[in-house]
């Protein structure tokens, strides 16, 4: 495991190289570059457009420019941002970053969920009229126009019914006074997750070890209790009401991500089930005359989960990768926004630097399933 | 190492493959007969399948769809031709004379309206729709092109070769597909055909490799390809003759898979205003959006939903007739074995 | 085993909304408690210099124009607000489309000049001068009178031209300083000495600029280089944001021990204010950054209660009881055209981001904001939306823009003035804008727009305006002709003169030689719709002449780097962000700045003309300016170095059942007043 970490590690970083130097050299065969905007103000004199690009690094040669990026990419200063001189890129992006992880990791948690839960009905119900209306309905979402479907949502909730706010992760009145920034709270929200999942993670683990007493609906009890907890831990912050702000103001992206992601992963469920359910096993378990449910959700469809949960990475890496449709919709500025702003303006500092960052995420994706396999399938052992 | 090469310069997908081919003159007799009953039997295996296919009803449905927009793309050139002077039909600079209020409401000469522009939208429709099939279907031959031969050459030689292709699979996995066109379609000029291309060659070293080859993996271990080396065949030969025909079953499968996303891409990069085209579905609902019509609801609905419509349309035919092959292509989803 | 992890997640995520449903209340009186105890800053007039930008590259699908130069605002000398302390507070509350980048205002005009930063940003500095409101006259605003004519003085053996400024007593800092002319010598010579770079050449010309001193605390005098004309001083100078010394002072310092010029500037830009004493009617206090920004008022405001009055006959007058009164261009008496008191009598000013146009129209809609602030305003659809709304209202004015047609002179036959006079002939900019653009755009012909009343010249030719399709095809045709161009087949006209039943062919240039192929690089539709509709019937119209022309709709980036980078052109079509006073004119056809790069890049180049803008960038009076700059427009509009095409009304929408502007015509629309926060008032 240790080895194939260490590899996984090196490809990663390869990958990173390779994304890195693909960015930059792309960026440089354009045509114009990032001084050419002030060049476009006629009050600016031509000294003083000399002393931008010196500025910016833009007047040496482009081995060197490509030298100094690498350089900084890899002790992690991605160099100062164009735009938002004279501020580094790091903390450009890791202001953005937290929203971007809490809005998608939940996003895709919850599609994940529906999606799963979905592909295991219609697997066992084959031909069924839920069959059709979800296969048809999953895939009109799924290739729904983005955008278009976005902006619907929020016209429908957030305008016409009023339940939901209008875009934007807060609201300046609720937040005008506070004494926290809304990187703290959302930081905040991660480690509580972290720290929940974690927790639900060993009660099971727990469980599994203590045999029978662990079984049935115990394990359950006790993460529902835990889940109880949070909300009192988040009471004595003083920030709670912060973070219920931004809660609010997630659910309707994560409503229409999950409406337009759900159905890769019920379709995989889906083949996933049927083939599992061709098993032995599970023939088997039907012939003992178990329950149609016990067969279902132990026997055939937590078999069937393995190939699904590697498609999981997909999943994350297309919300992360298509946030920012969703980001601009929903005026939601992370990491994506941040990329298409930076796309736009030529800031190529930030533009490597999200690029990286976006790549970054996929990749630890990557490997965080690889991990998550191993504990799913004892059969597996990476040498 | 490949000490005899039979046919040089080689003849691509000879005598093979669902889709045949015209035979090289100077071929054999015998070689001539090979080819026919491999024809026959790629025939046979395309009317099983065919038949397996037609019991998706949704997979039907979609195909009759995706024909239905075909019929749209070959319309508008002959509507073009005929019926509609080019002054105010033309899909870009036409102008709908007979009305100043634009966008006008559909009317029985403009059935489906006009967009802010004055240009005829059921023109534009049918007109991005052939744009749209040339993208998606480039994309998708660029894409299996690639990915069958990357999936086979991998399988078929192993060893070095293989875990360069696979290890570039799993690099190109990791990128940030729509990120990486965004980059590249605000820094670039791309037109239609860059796009196609780009997807198509990011597809194809990528995750289609990846799973046409562990298909291809199963066709090397197979008796006949044994034979085909023992009786003196060449790597090229075996490569292109046994191998890669057996994977394009599973090949047209991804096709279809590419084109979805294919379009996506396009219509996503078009409605941000990124990429360098005249008219498509994207720019359709781009302009909508620009005009401020994207929120009007049931007042402009022909300025938003037709072209919207058509691209989930389009590209949802395709993911089902994907999911449809796939019953055809994997015998362990089928209801009865086949 | 179950997907223990998601599971967890939803519960979570669940049990934090149910909590969420049972508190809303308590939320809202914690937001209340808290806002107590904020202190007060403080921001001010909009009366400073700001600089216009290369507008950052808004996130909006049709970006607009590079930024031509510095756009002084409107005097937004503003209102006054009696400071309710009543429970019910007057937040505010603005809706912008993308964030600000800095809160550092000398950051702000060196390299982070986007429009947002100016919009949240602008108004907390005073200037010595400023524009006044609708009119654009150039009225004293921290100065408390005009300055003393320029006079050449000999200092140490050099010649150097001064002036001296008086300033008005009693304006202070938010911080209880008074603003003095020891504030205006440090900000000047801080931008010396650090050589600030982006849009502060503009106002500092190292060229111009020798020193400045305090005569006394509020006398000032300014020492030129050599004689400024009115761009470096009356619409330069004049208008620089001053800052407070006393904060900035010992930054300044530290900044200067950073080694070379460029960490120096560094170190300047990345210091992040904190209280920042303001000399505007609202001081910074909170950046939520990525969702939004506010200011509060100013409670020591100087200009609260002053009372501007612009009358009929031309006279502006300014007062505020028992401070000053001040009078200048004509003796105020008969109608006034507009009269307003300063205030500001919002409490607190919010700017709230949201990522796109719909989404700030919806927040517009369901009340969450009062006003929208955006540079290119509403597009139509959008504005059909907001008419008929309850409580909303909709304003149209003039925009600062122009987007032009323009040629490579360097090439034939775009040198040619009949050849470039037929193109203007030939294209129908009223059926354009009117009928196919649906009057989303509106024609325009000089280059300087109409709505800047003070420099525009009501009197210049209009090439083709009004004409028939027939009428201008053989008026341009007859043009050509007239120069030596001649047909194998001239076009011919169908008899109702609507269209060309025959095209023209063979067309062959004076020289003899056949006219090349020609093409006009223009904007793709993916970015800017107007121009690419306008780029395509350009190239319909001239090939039905019989000139071979394309249209190639392109990239911004690539058509900026083909003409400006390169000079790789024929013809081109973009667009200009434009400022009040006109030496853009000078920039755009000098031909000292045909060079690469410069901002002439179609090589156009008459002496007669350069002598003009010569005369301009030298001349220091205003009214003599102004004769120079009709003259200009009227050359310009029969030379056509530039085809003028079009401009787009601004159109903008804001809350009308909570707020409203003492008036809401003015060049540019509310947005190049920010908004107006210092004049808003509540309903």
């Amino acid at each position: 495991m240790t080895n194939y970490l260490i590899r996984r590690v090196g490809q990663m970083v390869l990958t990173l190289f390779l994304i890195v130097t693909l960015t930059f050299f792309l960026v440089q065969a354009q045509p114009g570059d990032y001084a050419t905007f002030y060049s476009l103000n006629p009050d600016i004199p031509a000294e003083a457009r000399e002393q931008i690009k010196a500025s910016f690094g833009l007047d040496k040669p482009l081995w060197q420019q490509y030298l100094v990026h690498m350089k900084n990419t890899f002790t992690g200063n991605f160099g100062i941002s164009f735009g938002h001189y004279p501020r580094p890129v790091l903390e450009v992006l890791a202001e953005r970053l937290p929203r971007t992880v809490v809005l998608f990791l939940s996003a895709t948690a919850v599609s994940f969920y529906v999606g799963f839960f979905l592909g295991k009905a219609i697997a066992w119900r084959r031909g069924g009229v839920l069959e059709y209306a979800a296969t048809i309905s999953g895939a009109t979402l799924f290739t729904a126009f983005t955008p278009a479907f976005a902006l619907m949502m929020i016209w429908i909730f957030a305008f016409k019914l009023g339940w939901l706010p209008v875009g934007k992760f807060l609201d300046p009145l609720i937040w005008r006074g506070a004494e926290v920034s809304a990187n703290h709270v959302f930081s905040y929200m991660l480690a509580t997750a972290a720290v929940f999942i974690v927790f639900a993670f060993l009660t099971l683990l727990a469980a599994r070890k203590l045999g029978r007493l662990g079984a049935g609906r115990t394990p359950f009890l006790v993460i529902a209790a835990g889940a109880a907890v949070v909300p009192m831990a988040w009471a004595f912050t003083g920030v709670g009401y912060l973070a219920l702000d931004i809660l609010r103001h997630m659910i309707l992206p994560i409503a229409t991500l999950t409406l337009i992601s759900f159905a890769g992963t019920m379709l995989l469920t889906r083949n996933s089930m049927l083939e599992t359910m061709r098993e032995d096993y599970v023939m088997a378990a039907r012939a003992k005359g178990l329950p149609e449910k016990v067969v279902r959700d132990r026997h055939a469809a937590r078999n069937a989960l393995l190939p699904v949960i590697t498609s999981l990475v997909y999943s994350l890496i297309f919300a992360i990768d298509g946030s920012v449709i969703i980001e601009a919709v929903f005026s939601w500025p992370g990491t994506g926004m941040t990329l298409l702003e930076a796309v736009r303006s030529e800031d190529l500092p930030l533009v490597m630097g999200s690029i990286v960052f976006i790549g970054l995420f996929s990749l630890l994706a990557h490997v965080i399933v690889d991990v998550l396999y191993v504990y799913l399938d004892p059969r597996i052992r990476y040498q | 190492m490949n000490t005899h090469q039979p046919h040089q310069p080689p003849v691509a997908g000879e005598g093979s493959s669902l889709f045949g081919d015209a035979p090289e003159i100077n071929l054999s007799r015998g070689r001539l007969d090979l080819a026919l009953v491999r024809l026959r039997l790629a025939w046979r295996t395309l009317r099983g399948g065919w038949s397996i296919f037609v019991e998706s009803r949704i997979g039907l449905l979609s195909l009759a769809i995706i024909g239905l927009f075909a019929l749209m793309a070959f319309s508008h050139p002959i509507l073009m031709a005929t019926v509609w002077e080019r002054d105010v039909y033309d899909p870009v600079t036409g102008y709908a004379f007979d009305s100043f209020e634009h966008p006008a409401s559909p009317s029985w000469r403009h059935p489906l309206g006009t967009d802010s522009l004055g240009r005829d939208i059921l023109s534009q429709l049918l007109f991005s729709a052939k744009s749209e099939f040339i993208l998606g279907i480039t994309a998708a031959l660029v894409t299996v092109g690639i990915a069958t031969t990357v999936g086979a050459v991998a399988a078929y030689y192993g060893g070095l070769v293989d875990s360069l292709l696979m290890r570039l699979a799993d690099l190109i996995i990791a990128l940030p597909g729509i990120s990486l066109l965004i980059v590249l379609s605000a820094l670039f000029n791309l037109n239609l055909f860059y796009l196609a291309l780009i997807i198509g060659v990011l597809g194809g070293f990528g995750g289609t490799a990846i799973i046409l080859k562990s298909q291809a993996l199963s066709i090397r271990v197979k008796p006949y390809i044994e034979a085909a080396r023992a009786a003196g065949g060449s790597h090229f030969h075996v490569i292109f003759v046994h191998i890669i025909p057996n994977l394009l079953p599973l090949s047209l499968l991804y096709m279809m898979f590419t084109v979805t996303g294919a379009i996506f891409a396009e219509a996503v990069l078009s409605f941000l205003g990124l990429l360098d085209i005249r008219m498509s579905w994207g720019i359709m609902i781009h302009t909508a959006n620009v005009g401020g019509y994207l929120l009007s609801g049931a007042n402009y609905w022909w300025l938003v939903i037709p072209a919207g419509a058509s691209i989930t349309l389009l590209c949802s035919a395709f993911y089902l007739v994907g999911r449809a092959l796939d019953e055809v292509v994997n015998p362990r989803l089928r209801r009865h074995d086949g | 085993m179950r997907p223990a992890g998601w599971l967890a997640v939803c519960i979570l995520t669940l049990c934090l909304f149910a909590l969420l449903g049972c508190t809303p209340e308590v939320v809202r009186e914690e937001v209340v408690r808290e806002v107590e105890v904020v202190v007060t800053a403080t921001p001010g007039p909009g009366g400073s210099a700001q600089t216009g930008q290369t507008s950052g590259q808004a996130p909006d699908p049709t970006p607009g124009q590079q930024t031509a130069a510095a756009t002084p605002q409107p005097a937004a000398t503003t209102s006054a607000a009696p400071t309710t302390t009543d429970a019910t507070e007057n937040v505010y509350q603005l809706g912008i489309s993308a964030d600000m980048t800095t809160t550092n205002y000398w950051a702000y005009l060196g390299p982070d000049g986007t429009i947002w930063n100016l919009y949240v940003l602008g108004g907390s500095k005073p200037s010595l001068y400023s524009y006044s409101a609708q009119r654009y006259d150039w009225v004293p605003s921290l100065a408390s009178d005009f300055p003393t004519p320029l006079a050449e003085e000999t200092v140490g053996g050099e010649t150097l031209w001064t002036t001296e400024v008086p300033l008005k007593q009693g304006v202070k800092w938010s911080d209880g300083n008074e603003v003095t002319a020891e504030d205006f010598v440090f900000t000047a010579h801080t931008v010396a000495d650090l050589e600030l770079s982006g849009n502060w050449p503009s106002i500092v010309d190292p060229e111009y600029f020798d020193h400045a001193e305090a005569l006394d605390s509020h006398r000032l005098k300014i020492y030129f280089k050599q004689e400024p004309g009115l761009a470096r001083w009356q619409f330069g100078m004049a208008f620089m944001p001053i800052f407070p010394r006393a904060y900035w002072e010992p930054i300044v310092a530290e900044a200067k021990q950073a080694g070379e010029i460029v960490e120096q500037q560094k170190a300047l830009y990345a210091h992040v204010p904190e209280r920042e004493p303001t000399g505007g009617g609202f001081g910074f206090v909170k950046w939520e950054r990525g969702a939004f920004a506010e200011k509060e008022l100013n409670p020591d405001y100087y200009f609260t209660d002053s009372v501007v009055a612009q009358y009929a006959n031309g006279a502006y007058a300014e007062s505020k009881p028992g401070a000053y009164e001040f009078a200048a261009y004509g003796e105020p008496g008969g109608d006034k055209t507009l009269e307003y008191t300063v205030g500001p009598y919002a409490d607190s000013a919010i700017y709230s981001i949201y990522g796109s146009q719909d989404a700030t129209v919806l927040a517009l809609k369901k009340g969450d904001i009062d006003f929208m602030l955006n540079p290119l305003g509403l597009s139509r659809g959008l504005q059909e939306q907001i008419e008929g709304e309850d409580g909303l209202a909709v304003i149209e004015n003039a925009s600062d823009g122009m987007r032009y047609l323009s040629f490579n002179f360097r090439k034939e036959p775009m040198g040619n003035k009949a050849f470039r006079q037929a193109v203007a002939t030939l294209i129908d900019k009223e059926f354009l804008t009117s009928t196919v653009l649906q009057g989303v755009a509106l024609p325009m012909y000089t280059t300087v727009p109409e709505g800047n009343r003070a420099w525009y010249n009501p009197d210049v030719p209009l090439i083709g305006k009004g004409l028939s399709r027939g009428e201008r095809i053989s008026q341009a045709v007859q043009l050509m002709k007239d120069a030596g161009f001649t047909w194998e087949t001239e076009p011919r006209i169908s008899e109702d003169g609507r269209f060309v039943e025959q095209a023209g062919e063979g067309l062959k240039m004076p020289n003899g030689e056949p006219m090349p192929a020609m093409e006009i690089l223009a904007p793709s539709p993916g970015y800017d719709p107007l121009r690419s509709t306008f780029a395509i019937w350009i190239e319909r119209w001239l090939n039905e002449v019989g000139i071979p022309v394309r249209a190639d709709l392109t990239g911004f980036n690539l058509i900026v780097d083909k003409v400006f980078t390169r000079q790789d052109f024929d013809m081109w079509i973009l667009g200009w962000k434009l400022t009040a006073y006109p030496d853009y004119l000078e920039s755009f056809f000098h031909s000292r700045h045909s060079g690469l790069e410069g901002h002439n890049p179609g090589g156009y180049n008459n002496p007669e003309f350069d002598r003009l803008a010569d005369q301009l960038l030298a001349e220091t009076d205003l009214e003599a300016a102004r004769q120079q700059v009709f003259e200009m427009q009227v050359f310009l509009a029969e030379d056509l170095p530039y085809v003028v095409l079009f401009d787009t009304p601004l159109v903008e929408a804001f809350r009308s059942g909570r707020v409203d502007y003492p008036y809401t015509e003015t060049w540019g629309g509310l947005q190049s007043a920010s908004g107006m926060p210092a004049l808003v008032h509540f309903k």
